[in-house]
């Protein structure tokens, strides 16, 4: 267990208020997390963020080696997925899979496309992947541990979310900085 | 590019807690108090059927004459007694289960 995660041991030998401290700690970063990945539906994030950390509290004895907040992420997007999976809430695939909806110049503009609103039109795993390794300062290796899945696959993850999003913010900043 | 990285490395915004994490304990400490008493609930049941289904006389009285054969014997006999007597075995089995029973419900 890491070090510097002092308070999941004590919580893993039951220490209900450690647990406590922990969730007070993570529980906004990891809701940032969790609305991104539901594309802003607040009510949806905090559900899952409720869940995954009464799953953490219930399986805090597994918790092994790195980063708490790591695990967490991990937990939470296992959930989202699940989620995603049993409402239907939008297609889990390749980018193939997603409509390809790149907004025109006026159309961009009427509507004030930013940054979340562009990251809505990406996969969840891209979306995950950037949103972990920007916003949150993962590692690629660390991202890759908490999404479950290969580094390589996390780096295409980022890539081609990067790309797609350069494409569809590139009418918007033309417009917004002309 | 560099402008794409710039943008998605702004932090996301800010969550206030508003409560969220004094629902989340709520809850936990819900689910600690319901797997305690199911718990508890578990092992009433089984005395209570240990006490209705078992022939605890017949126990009584293997377990006596497993102690008496015990002060009796030698040390290596009363062990070897001790592994064969079946009222032994039947507690220790007991003790088994209900260990088995209290991991099963500390993960759920």
């Amino acid at each position: 267990m890491d070090a510097r995660e002092p308070l999941a041991r004590l919580a893993a030998a039951g220490d209900a208020a450690a647990f406590g401290v922990l969730v007070r700690q993570h529980q906004a970063r990891l809701r940032g997390f969790l609305l991104r990945l539901a594309k802003g539906d607040a009510a949806l994030a905090d559900d899952l963020a409720q869940e995954t950390f009464l799953e953490a509290f219930r399986k805090i004895g597994q918790f092994g080696e790195g980063s708490f907040f790591g695990w967490l992420c991990s937990i939470g997007y296992s959930r989202f997925l699940m989620e995603v999976r049993k409402r239907k809430l939008e297609p889990l695939g390749e980018d193939d899979d997603m409509p390809d909806d790149a907004p025109e110049p006026e159309r961009a503009s009427l509507a004030k496309l930013d940054l979340e609103k562009a990251m809505a039109r990406l996969t969840p795993a891209q979306r995950a992947a950037l949103t972990l390794c920007f916003a949150l300062g993962f590692s690629h290796e660390e991202a890759a541990a908490a999404l479950d899945i290969p580094l390589g696959t996390l780096k295409s993850h980022v890539n081609r979310g990067r790309d797609r999003l350069a494409a569809m913010l590139a009418p918007w900043r033309r417009m917004a900085v002309p | 590019m560099n402008r794409i990285d710039d943008l998605l490395s702004q932090p996301l915004p800010p969550v206030a807690d508003d409560g969220f994490s004094a629902r989340v304990m709520g809850r936990i400490a819900a689910a600690r108090r319901r797997r305690q008493w199911t718990s508890a609930a578990l092992m009433a049941a089984g005395v209570l059927a240990a006490v209705l289904l078992l022939p605890l006389p017949t126990i009584g009285e293997a377990l006596g004459s497993a102690c008496r054969a015990i002060a009796d014997t030698t040390l290596t006999a009363a062990f070897a007694r001790i592994v064969t007597s079946g009222a032994i075995n039947f507690a220790l089995a007991t003790v088994a289960v209900s260990l088995l029973l209290e991991r099963g419900l500390s993960r759920l």
